[in-house]
């Protein structure tokens, strides 16, 4: 797979505050790349750059080897599904899917196949001539995909497509669009604040905070090896203690917490403020035969069964609490209150340099 | 639940008297303009179109209706290239004040006409301008800029600009994505203030009766003076006239835009 | 605090509106608001600096002399008197109307929007043409009234203060029930079960729910009747005639028959004054309710 999409330097200002300074980012072709992080981390921002909705203040957009940086929105055959899908409301459902291809100056007589098809891919041949506003939610968002796909982007981006479906709409149509895309061999970017959502999507997700890219890597690497602490607070759930390094040894530090000390792989020197993090799954009952492996002694806080495991809630001290996630069988009997000694291997204990206010 | 259902009924019924009500006076003037006699009684004891004969026979009628229809187009004209840019600042832009013009704009509205008349006068007198006709004009900008201002400022806060965007990606420039995707989105609201502005127009007394002359009388006041003066049901024939002409107009604007956006107030 | 800088600190939340310096926006707002300051505010403010302002300095003699003649006094009462019995008749028949408007479903819906449209679209002069009509000696409701064996003989409206009002109240009754209506229609129906729920009887739910939420669109209503009603012009004319006096008549009058431009200009100017208190007091009133709902 080649590189695709060069995102270089890119900034963006509005007025005293910069949204995005000197970000880069490379993407694929035929991959779908994510981006994730909270509301105001720029995410959307820098959708609305690659579409052209908005000038870059310094830096450069190419795509496949042309650059786009100057080009007008309407120039760059870069499709968008938008947060509320914007669909013209004075149109049909054909209408706007054929508006893209109108607007394109596609010979007439070839439009009403292609809309055919397009909306046959999103499963709605029977509702061409539907006004919008007698479609559910999940139609309109499926019209949204088909007008984007209609023109043969060279690149697809959607805004939080699925912010506005619920539940059970949103994971079918999560699952769909992207056997669609990946049929078509479209080149996506899709900006969310949902982990969850991102991880079910995406090839690679870009971990986005304050304007900068803290991770660029697959699913599977950002939630098991977070490159920072801000990226394994905001994707998936995390045991979090703050402490300090009391010693070193080779490649491994030894960091006091309110839980105990806990041995981490990292160098560090001695009285830095750092930040543990354990993922819940990695954490296991123990039973006095974890050599080399960090044991703590806890009490239980609160038990709770969600069918397929159990969670259990421990004082980690100083108000903090760590979380465990355990087979339903491997803890029968236990009741907030008890004291339980857990364990996870040094290798599964993730450490961060301190943030901010730490 | 009784009390409920009592509500329920007491307003059903009070709506339906107001219904009779406010149909009453239309009804009877169309009644009335197909009489057969000299007088307004009810029914006619025999029914006839003299009085539209009679309308159509009067000299002063044509001049007065056509004036009326050219103040009011021009008028509306002017106002809704003034109104929309006004409401086009007001809604986009970010600066101080922004409420403030919006409250004037619309403000002519709730001034009582004949002082804003007077007013006008005694300006037009200072700065020399005796045209009736141009008076005419300046006064009715004046008096249709709120309908227009109202509806477009209410419509524009509630176009979603992302269409524009999306309109840009499909391959539209931003003029062309203006002209394609926010006209035609807009169009109801312009068609409404421009209606509303129309009829008020159309209909104004207090103060166009201050800027009219011998030569330029708008249509209500030329059938003021025909009730004043010499009146018999062709009056009310004149009036169904206008009663039909405005129910087209509805009906046009309802398939437009529907009542119930006619009636957002 | 401050011992790494690998991550940007996340309090740092960056604004993402646009800011920018000057706004040149505001140009566009421009000629209407020139054209309404030159043509619509400046004469207001002549008209009222000229009423107080004669040849020889600043004076209140006009309004002495106005206030000076019990016949004067007489003419604001019967100005204010009229305006708040056409509100009151309004407010009254209007309030139910809007609630079953926004009730309504289908054709009844329909038939109440067209009853309120369409007069709303038809002259003034055409309207009180009709109520003239309708209320002569020989008109419908005298024939009603006799028919049905209420009265004996016809009772007298026309050029009464009872006619007046009905046939400024029927003319105005469209600006009192489309406010309330457009509140009405988004109070939500749950929220009155909802005060039920919680065991609120039908009274306290009126007074303490809908009263309360109808509030702006009747604060609306009320200052549109009423400024529309002091200043009245072609009602009174063809409903009352000419031996009646109201403020709006006088102003008229003595411009285009007397030629009493001192009168006209100091009633003018106390129409003004009334109106300009209606939109302010309703303004703040609003602003009021808004904050408190």
């Amino acid at each position: 797979m080649d590189n695709y999409l060069h995102v270089i330097d890119v900034s963006k200002r509005f007025g005293e505050s910069t949204v995005l300074d000197n970000l880069s980012l490379v993407v694929r072709r035929g991959e779908f790349v994510s981006l994730l992080g909270p509301s105001g981390c720029g995410k959307t921002t820098l959708l609305r750059l690659i579409a052209g909705l908005l000038p870059t203040d310094g830096g450069r957009i190419v795509l496949d080897g042309k650059d786009l940086t100057r080009l007008p929105a309407h120039r760059r055959n870069v499709g968008v599904v938008f947060q509320n899908y914007a669909l013209f409301p004075h149109l049909t459902v054909a209408e706007n899917v054929a508006f893209g291809l109108r607007a394109r100056g596609v010979a007439k007589q070839e439009i009403p196949a292609i809309v055919e098809r397009c909306l046959a891919m999103v499963h709605l041949a029977d509702y061409a001539d539907r006004s919008i506003f007698a479609l559910s939610g999940g139609q309109q968002q499926r019209v949204a995909v088909a007008r984007a796909i209609a023109i043969r982007p060279d690149l697809l981006l959607l805004d939080e497509p699925f912010s506005a479906l619920d539940r059970k709409l949103r994971e079918a149509m999560q699952i769909e669009l992207r056997q669609l895309l990946r049929e078509l061999g479209i080149t996506a970017i899709f900006v969310t604040h949902d982990q969850e959502e991102a991880m079910i999507m995406s090839d690679r997700i870009a971990v986005m905070n304050a304007g900068v890219i803290e991770q660029f890597a697959d699913p599977r690497t950002v939630y098991e090896r977070p490159a920072t602490a801000f990226a394994l607070e905001f994707v998936g759930t995390s045991t979090r203690l703050p402490g300090r390094v009391s010693d070193w040894d080779g490649d491994t530090v030894l960091v006091d917490t309110a839980a105990g000390p806990i041995r981490a792989r990292a160098g560090y020197v001695s009285g830095a403020p750092v930040m543990i993090g354990i993922r819940p799954e990695k954490i296991m009952l123990a039973d006095g035969n974890e050599h080399g492996m960090n044991v703590v002694r806890l009490r239980v806080l609160d038990r709770v069964y969600v069918g397929s495991k159990l969670l259990l809630h421990f004082d980690a001290g100083s108000g903090g609490q760590a979380l465990a996630e355990l087979n339903p069988g491997d803890a029968p009997d236990v009741a907030p209150g008890d004291m339980m000694s857990i364990a996870w291997r040094v290798e599964d204990t993730l450490i961060y340099p301190a943030v901010g206010h730490g | 639940m009784i009390t409920e259902r009592l509500f329920n009924v007491l307003t059903a019924t009070v709506a339906a008297l107001v219904v009779v009500f406010l149909l009453t006076p239309i009804v009877v003037t169309i009644l009335v303009s197909f009489t057969s006699s000299t007088v307004f009684t009810l029914p006619p004891a025999e029914w006839s179109t003299r009085w539209y004969a009679r309308m159509t026979t009067r000299p002063e009628l044509w001049p007065s209706l056509m004036l009326s229809v050219e103040i009011a187009l021009i008028s509306t004209a002017i106002s809704l290239v003034l109104g929309t840019l006004c409401a086009i600042a007001v809604v986009r832009g970010r600066f101080p004040g922004r409420e403030a013009i919006q409250t004037f704009v619309v403000s002519p509205l709730m001034m009582p006409g004949l002082v804003i008349g007077v007013a006008m006068l005694q300006l037009f007198r200072e700065v020399g301008l005796r045209d009736a006709y141009a008076s005419l004009l300046v006064a009715h900008v004046v008096i249709t800029m709120p309908y227009v201002m109202r509806t477009v400022t209410a419509s524009l806060s509630l176009f979603d600009f992302s269409l524009i965007d999306a309109a840009r990606t499909l391959g539209c420039s931003y003029p062309k994505a203006l002209l394609k995707v926010m006209a035609p989105v807009l169009a109801p609201g312009f068609l409404t203030g421009a209606l509303f502005a129309f009829l008020a127009s159309m209909d104004n007394y207090p103060i166009s009766i201050f800027f009219t002359d011998a030569w330029t009388k708008t249509l209500p006041i030329q059938m003021l003076q025909f009730l004043e003066e010499q009146p018999d049901p062709s009056i009310a024939a004149m009036s169904s006239c206008l009663i039909l002409l405005t129910v087209a107009v509805l009906f046009v604007g309802d398939r437009l835009v529907g009542l119930r956006r006619l009636a957002d107030f | 605090m401050g011992v790494t800088a690998a991550a940007a600190p996340v309090g740092a939340a960056r604004t993402r509106k646009p800011r920018r310096p000057v706004d040149l926006l505001v140009l566009l707002a421009l000629p209407a608001v020139g054209y309404l300051g030159f043509f619509f505010a400046l004469p207001l403010v002549a008209l009222l600096a000229k009423s107080v302002w004669t040849s020889a300095g600043p004076s209140i003699e006009s309004y002495a002399r106005f206030f000076g003649d019990p016949f004067s006094w007489q003419v604001v009462g019967n100005t204010l008197k009229i305006a708040t019995l056409v509100t009151l008749v309004t407010l009254v028949l209007g309030y139910p109307t809007a609630f079953a408007m926004a009730r309504a479903r289908g054709i009844f819906q329909i038939l109440l929007l067209v009853a309120m449209i369409l007069p709303l679209s038809i002259g003034v002069v055409v309207k009180a043409f009709s109520w003239q009509i309708v209320l002569r000696r020989d008109g419908v409701v005298n024939q009603l009234l006799v028919w049905s064996g209420l009265t004996d003989e016809p009772v007298r409206f026309l050029f009464t203060e009872t006619g007046l009002v009905l046939g400024a109240a029927n003319i105005f009754l469209p600006f009192m029930v489309l406010p309330i209506y457009s509140v009405a229609k988004m109070i939500d129906p749950r929220l009155t079960e909802a005060a039920a729920t919680l065991g609120a009887g039908p009274m306290y739910r009126f007074f303490r729910v809908i009263l309360p939420l109808s509030m702006p669109g009747v604060v609306a209503g009320i200052a549109f009747v009423f400024s529309m009603a002091i200043s009245m012009y072609v009602i009174p004319t063809l409903l009352i005639g000419d031996r009646y006096q109201t403020l709006a008549t006088i102003t008229g009058r003595s411009f285009l028959f007397l030629r009493n431009e001192q009168l006209g200009a100091t009633t003018a100017v106390i129409l003004l004054v009334i109106a300009v208190a209606v939109v302010l007091g309703s303004a703040r009133l609003a602003r009021g309710l808004r904050r408190t709902a």
